[in-house]
């Protein structure tokens, strides 16, 4: 007869959501005690619930339960207030125990965020539905019997039941095969009993398996700061902590009295706590709305409200010409017509079936035949329309009488409505039955509030295809004109909380935040966390500091993994790195770096991929109406921002209500612009009005001509290449832009057919005939000889925008909704389960599924099996729509400022980096290629940012200054001083440090006092934070020239060194005074400067006489000039250093990037220019792609494989790299398809 | 008072290779394991490599599991399998 099972259940395990603190993985933890048979596990990582949501998914997905707890650091002062915290566990027996839990923890975490710590009477304060475990080696009773003090042990074990009663305290025992273990839990034993309260047996896991430890050990260094050679007290001295058995606990502990008990009563606590997180519903938080409406009628009210002004001023547009509207007309296929008025009511959820009667939907489709005319877009940013904010803020508040009755009125006569009343009675309702109003409102507000502060926002994502979102302003798009589905964002069917997603300009973001929490308060609203998990290089480099490599060898072998390293590429990795140890590690250390290398390389790759710290999310925030610190523990940023401990994927799993305010540079790049252009034309452009229909004949000209360089999304060489052959017209044609150079799209293989298909269009002129014979259709290449997809008379419209192809999710809902005649809401349900299962039975009961309806509507089982293919082939890879059509707006608006005000728009750009594709060098050497001058920094006249000044005779011209903050050394406080200084305080923000009495009236503007010299500027800017480095940066790049005209900067250098003292400054060391004038300090011809007095140095016209001392020195030459420009500036005003080269280029045959305008495809040639851009994009199948740029432009690279495996290598050492290649080309765009790659000599 | 040995022993009744010891020889002595009265396992230096055979016991990766026994003779000892080098090691003797 086979012995019983033993019972347990580990009730005390960390993850590494404990931080550093244990080896193993969420899911692997829960994977092994599935294998050990355990039918519960507790997680009780240290002071965090992180990891909470994760496991009791991964407990979910191996059926075992899962109990929710935390190893608390409780400061209890039995061991006087200056020693640590001792550790106790405290597990939730429920929800209200869970809330417990997270309330401690966040208050915790508010109120020492440094060392987040509670007190053992904030612990006991509400014991109620908490156990309380005593925890382990940390843990206070265990460390009073270590000591030797078991009587005040036995009084805190007292205490302890006192406080939680007994049966919810339990003693907890740990055989970690220590020497002093099995006394130690007889000691404990005895104290638990006198106590009167049970023990219970647990191993403290602290990682998966046995195999864990070492990593363990290393973390552990890793957190302590010290190497593995290093003694520490909290360094385990076995690979005993690992997650247990029942059979392996039962062998340890039946030589203990009482062990088999202890380890029954594991068993007995885990049946004690019952809890699941990942069913909670959440609401939103209350919203203010006018006395006597319900959120339903605030939110019908402001919708209608909007609505009604854009009907009005409909009418008041002048009128475009009719568009003919495709309707559908049962099964005789789609007919053209301007019948918009006789379409009916448009099926929607619930009602199934062939829409016969509903085809509004495609009323919707086609050209912009049923765009209501005059209907703008609604704006979403600044605009000079309206300065103060959103058109609907400004606007005077509706009586609440009359949006109630215009609201009412309205659903009675639904059928004869226009269709943007007809969708928004439709979107109320399915908003008003999922509970959501305040939800919008809430965003709404948000969006509104942005306006309101002048900071630029824009939606995005699938909220954009709802036309509540856009009339209350949270979206630009008008989902009318551009055919978006309601469905695909929103509809009854769908499981969790919609997703909004609103871009703000990132320098403002914070401001919005702060306006989150102050209005819907602390206590219900928080940014989401970042789990910040291990990559290569952070793995490798917490792994060779843990080992004892020395840490400049440490900075250089990290710099030799590439960013993105996989796990699987770490050993190949080895040669290099031994490489670099033999060549760069001292001699002493040399040999044992060499043989750590191969466990260095195989702990670094474990690393990878286990959570290493928190960090706050971009965007995400996330409201709730019950406190969040009962849902989940709050902690303070760094910046001081308050964060749920979870990520956002987490927040979405619980059901939390959660919308992104993402920071985009690229908003603030086009507010600066406007403000730039504001100030120097007296205009300011609106840029949330530009006409789309005809779009804006330049702007479509430099997208077309491929000039996109500091464009949103469509800069990228890979952009170049499809903008080429596809030649948008449109803005239509930029949304379909958008969306197709996306890894979807490439690698579904859609992008090349509809390049075809486009192209075969174009040259034959046609809007749908004659193209479809010459090239494939949509999906996987399958040919198309019978016209199936485009000739089919319900596919054939739905596909007609994107050339047949079938790129949109959007796409999927109305082939799901019009051929296979399921509803839009049904359709959305298909579309996203086709998205996830992929389990056979499942995919053959949705072919079932969607067969059947297809056939219901007259489709032949054929036809329908042939269409449900190729969904299945697309469904992974397709777009949203809406996504991309918020995209294209912000696309079109920059590419418009950088057709019309290109300086301005470069100079904004330049100050919002880092954004978009390419370095700042890379964009101010795009403003040279345009012809546009470039100023170097001057004291007098840069400003913080970049800014455009007027130059030439007749001051025609715009040219972009480089800024201050530009400087190297030379931060935001220093430039806003130096702003200070020269100009009316009125301009600038006072500094603290001016704010006193020396100020009389801070309110009039200072007079206008232009810096007159280098002595000058040094005496007033060095009170108020001038560095040395500062100093010397601004000499150097040429700050000062305008002050000193023909003094080389070689003689400033050294003037300035000379009069630093003089102003306070400590004298800068020998070697860094002198490092650019090629002498040594001490021992020019420098007037001594000891004796003088200090009001002569404070008088700031000395600085010429003095410069008459400075000896005669070499001026720098060009290269000099030019590796000083990038050292400093990470840019140069002076012509692209290639030029420099060029000669010695020419006799070596190769060619500039501008010599091959004019080549014929085919030709090999040798092209040098600086790798801009490197990339081995893994959609790619192996390929790399490098730009180079040189003084006449640039040059995409494409390298097969085998030559790919080398760009890194190569562009990591080389400065300037030469590639020999064939020249391929498409219109204007030029290429090279690399066959050798090699650093220039 | 304990006596250091660090010498290495055959045991000879071991069940497995961290079985616990049932007899071992020690200079030329066979023991009996009358008693074990404790076990500890203690590793360390798993980032060096393991020592050959005949290396100083206190140097490279270390992986022992330790036992206090009471065996004939009256001996009192302490000793240990060193999994990292597959013997095991007479480490200390109480008098």
């Amino acid at each position: 007869m086979a012995a019983p099972q033993p019972e347990y259940v580990e009730l005390h395990a960390h993850s590494a959501f404990s931080f550093l603190r244990a080896g193993s993985s969420v899911e692997a933890l829960v994977a092994r005690a599935a294998a050990l048979g355990m039918p519960a596990l507790a997680l009780t990582d240290f002071m965090t619930l992180a990891g909470v949501v994760r496991f009791q998914a991964a407990c979910a997905q191996y059926g075992i339960r899962p109990i929710v707890g935390v190893e608390l650091a409780v400061a209890d002062p039995i061991f006087g207030d200056a020693a640590a915290p001792g550790h106790l566990v405290a597990l939730a027996q429920s929800a209200e125990g869970y809330a417990r839990l997270c309330q401690l923890l966040s208050d915790a975490n508010l109120a020492r965020p440094e060392a987040p710590s509670i007190s053992f009477q904030a612990l006991a304060a509400e014991p109620r539905d908490l156990i309380l475990l005593t925890g382990g080696r940390n843990g206070p009773l265990t460390r009073l019997v270590l000591a030797g003090r078991l009587s005040q042990a036995e009084a805190l074990a007292a205490r302890y039941a006192d406080a939680f009663g007994p049966e919810r305290v339990f003693v907890e025992l740990q055989h970690h095969r220590l020497p002093e273990s099995m006394g130690l839990m007889h000691h404990l034993s005895r104290i638990a009993e006198a106590a009167s309260v049970r023990c219970v047996a647990t191993n403290g896991a602290h990682y998966a398996t046995r195999d864990d430890y070492a990593l363990y050990d290393l973390l552990t260094c890793v957190r302590l700061g010290i190497t593995v050679d290093q003694r520490h007290t909290e360094r385990p001295r076995n690979d005993e902590a690992y997650l247990k058995g029942a059979h392996e606990m039962a062998a340890l502990f039946a030589a203990l009295p009482g062990g088999p008990a202890a380890l029954a009563a594991s068993e007995q606590i885990a049946a004690r706590c019952e809890l699941s997180l990942l069913k909670g519903v959440c609401t939103a938080p209350h919203v203010p709305i006018p006395d006597g409406h319900t959120p339903t009628m605030h939110l019908r009210a402001l919708c209608t409200e909007a609505l009604v002004r854009r009907e009005g001023r409909a009418a008041d547009a002048p009128t475009h010409g009719a568009t003919p509207v495709i309707v559908r007309a049962g099964r005789k296929g789609l007919q053209q017509g301007a019948a918009a008025a006789a379409i009916p009511t448009m099926a929607r959820d619930g009602q199934r079936g062939r829409p016969q009667d509903a085809p509004t939907n495609e009323a919707r489709r086609g050209s912009a035949g049923s765009r209501p005319e005059g209907l703008g877009p609604i704006p979403s940013g600044n605009s000079t329309l309206a300065p103060a904010g959103c058109a609907l803020a400004s606007l005077p508040p509706t009586p609440p009488s009359a949006s109630v009755s215009s609201v009412t009125s309205v659903p009675s006569v639904v059928s004869s409505l226009s269709p943007y009343r007809r969708q928004l009675e439709h979107e109320l309702a399915v908003i008003e039955r999922l509970e959501l109003e305040e939800f919008f409102l809430c965003v709404a507000d948000i969006t509104r509030q942005a306006r309101a502060m002048g900071i630029r926002c824009s939606g995005r994502g699938s909220a954009a295809n709802s036309l509540v979102a856009y009339l209350l302003g949270i979206t630009g798009v008008d989902p009318i004109q551009h055919h978006l589905l309601f469905e695909r964002f929103l509809n009854p069917d769908r499981k969790g909380m919609p997703d909004i997603d609103v871009d703000v300009q990132s320098d403002r973001r914070d401001e919005l935040i702060r306006y989150v929490e102050q209005t819907y308060t602390k206590r219900h609203s928080a940014m989401v966390a970042n789990v910040n998990t291990y990559r290569a290089r952070g793995a490798l480099r917490d792994a060779a500091k843990a080992l004892a490599y020395p840490l400049p060898l440490v900075n250089r072998m990290c710099k030799l993994l590439h960013h993105h390293a996989a796990r699987e590429t770490l050993p190949t990795y080895r040669d290099e790195l031994a490489a670099l140890i033999r060549a760069a590690a001292p001699s002493a250390d040399c040999e044992r770096c060499l043989d750590r290398l191969p466990l260095l390389l195989g702990l670094a790759a474990r690393l990878i991929g286990l959570p290493r710290h928190l960090s706050l999310h971009n965007g995400g925030i996330v409201l709730s109406r019950e406190p969040l610190s009962r849902l989940l523990p709050v902690r303070l940023s760094a910046n001081g921002v308050r964060a749920l401990e979870v990520d956002k994927d987490d927040v979405e799993r619980l059901g939390l209500i959660k919308f992104d305010l993402l920071g985009l540079r690229t908003l603030g790049a086009i507010e600066e612009a406007l403000m730039l252009i504001e100030e120097t034309t007296g205009q300011r452009p609106d840029v949330d009005h530009l006409p789309t229909d005809p779009p804006d004949p330049a702007t479509m000209h430099l997208i077309r001509a491929g000039q996109t360089l500091a464009v949103f999304q469509i800069e990228s060489p890979g952009q170049w290449h499809l903008l080429a052959q596809t030649q948008p017209q449109t803005f239509d044609d930029l949304i379909v832009q958008t969306a197709l150079f996306r890894p979807g799209p490439i690698q579904g293989g859609f992008v090349h057919p509809y390049v075809l298909r486009r192209q075969a269009r174009q040259r034959t002129g046609s809007s749908g005939n004659g193209w479809h014979d010459a090239v494939q259709t949509p999906w996987h290449g399958e040919h198309d000889p019978d016209d199936f997809w485009t000739r089919h008379p319900v596919l054939g419209p739905i596909l007609r925008d994107t050339e047949g192809i079938l790129l949109f999710q959007e796409q999927i809902l109305e082939i799901a909704h019009h051929f296979a005649g399921l509803s839009y809401a049904e359709a959305d349900g298909f579309r996203r389960a086709m998205s996830h299962a992929r389990a056979p039975a499942e995919m053959e009961a949705m072919r079932g599924r969607f067969v059947a309806g297809a056939a219901a509507c007259g489709e032949s089982p054929a036809d329908a099996t042939r269409v449900f293919e190729a969904i299945s082939h697309f469904v992974g890879y397709g777009f949203c729509r809406s996504h991309a059509a918020e995209f294209a707006r912000t696309i079109y608006a920059t590419a418009w400022l950088k057709a019309h005000y290109p300086a301005h728009y470069l100079a904004a750009f330049l100050s919002s980096q880092p954004a978009g594709f390419f370095p700042p060098h890379v964009v101010l050497e795009e403003a040279r290629l345009l012809g546009i001058p470039i100023l170097q920094p001057d004291i007098n006249r840069s400003e913080e940012r970049f800014t455009v000044e007027a130059v030439g005779a007749a001051r025609r011209r715009w040219a972009i200054r480089i800024s201050l903050r530009q400087v190297a050394h030379v931060g935001d406080e220093l430039a806003e001083a130096i702003l200070w200084e020269r100009r009316p305080a009125r301009h600038i923000a006072t500094p603290t440090s001016l704010e006193t009495a020396s100020v009389p009236d801070a309110s009039a503007p200072r007079p206008l006092r232009p810096f007159v010299s280098l002595a000058d500027a040094c005496t007033r800017l060095r009170p108020v934070g001038l560095t040395w480095p500062a100093a010397e940066s601004l000499v150097l790049a040429g700050a000062f020239d305008g002050l000193h005209p023909g003094i080389e900067r070689r003689r400033l250098l050294w003037h300035l060194r000379d009069i630093w003292p003089l102003v306070g400054g400590k004298a800068p060391s020998g070697k860094r005074g002198r490092a650019h004038t090629h002498r040594t300090a001490g021992t020019a011809d420098a007037p001594d400067v000891s004796d003088v007095p200090r009001q002569l140095a404070l008088n700031w016209s000395i600085g010429a006489e003095w410069l008459e001392h400075v000896p005669r020195l070499p001026a720098l030459d060009r290269e000099e000039r030019a590796a000083l420009d990038y050292a400093l500036l990470g840019l140069s005003p002076r012509p692209h250093p290639m030029r420099l080269l060029r000669r010695e280029l020419r006799r070596g045959g190769v060619r500039a990037i501008a010599e091959l305008g004019g080549m014929e495809a085919g030709r090999i040639v040798r092209v040098a220019g600086w790798p801009i851009s490197a990339q081995r994009p893994p959609t790619a199948k192996g390929m790399g792609f490098l730009v180079l740029e040189d003084e006449t432009g640039r040059l995409p690279v494409a390298l097969p494989p085998k030559i790919a495996e080398q760009l890194h290598r190569v562009i990591r050492d080389a400065r300037v790299v030469v590639v020999r290649g064939r020249c391929e080309r498409v219109r204007w765009y030029r290429s090279l398809l690399g066959f050798e790659i090699e650093a220039a000599a | 008072m304990t006596r250091h040995y660090g010498q290495p022993i055959a045991v000879t009744a071991a069940k497995s290779g961290m079985g616990q010891p049932a007899a071992f020889r020690w200079r030329g002595v066979r023991y009996r394991v009358r008693e074990v009265l404790a076990t500890w396992h203690l590793r360390d230096r798993w980032w060096e490599a393991a020592p050959p055979a005949d290396a100083p016991t206190i140097s490279g990766a270390s992986d022992r599991h330790y036992y206090r026994l009471r065996c004939s003779s009256d001996l009192l000892c302490d000793v240990y399998y060193d999994a990292t080098r597959d013997g095991w090691v007479l480490d200390r003797v109480h008098d």
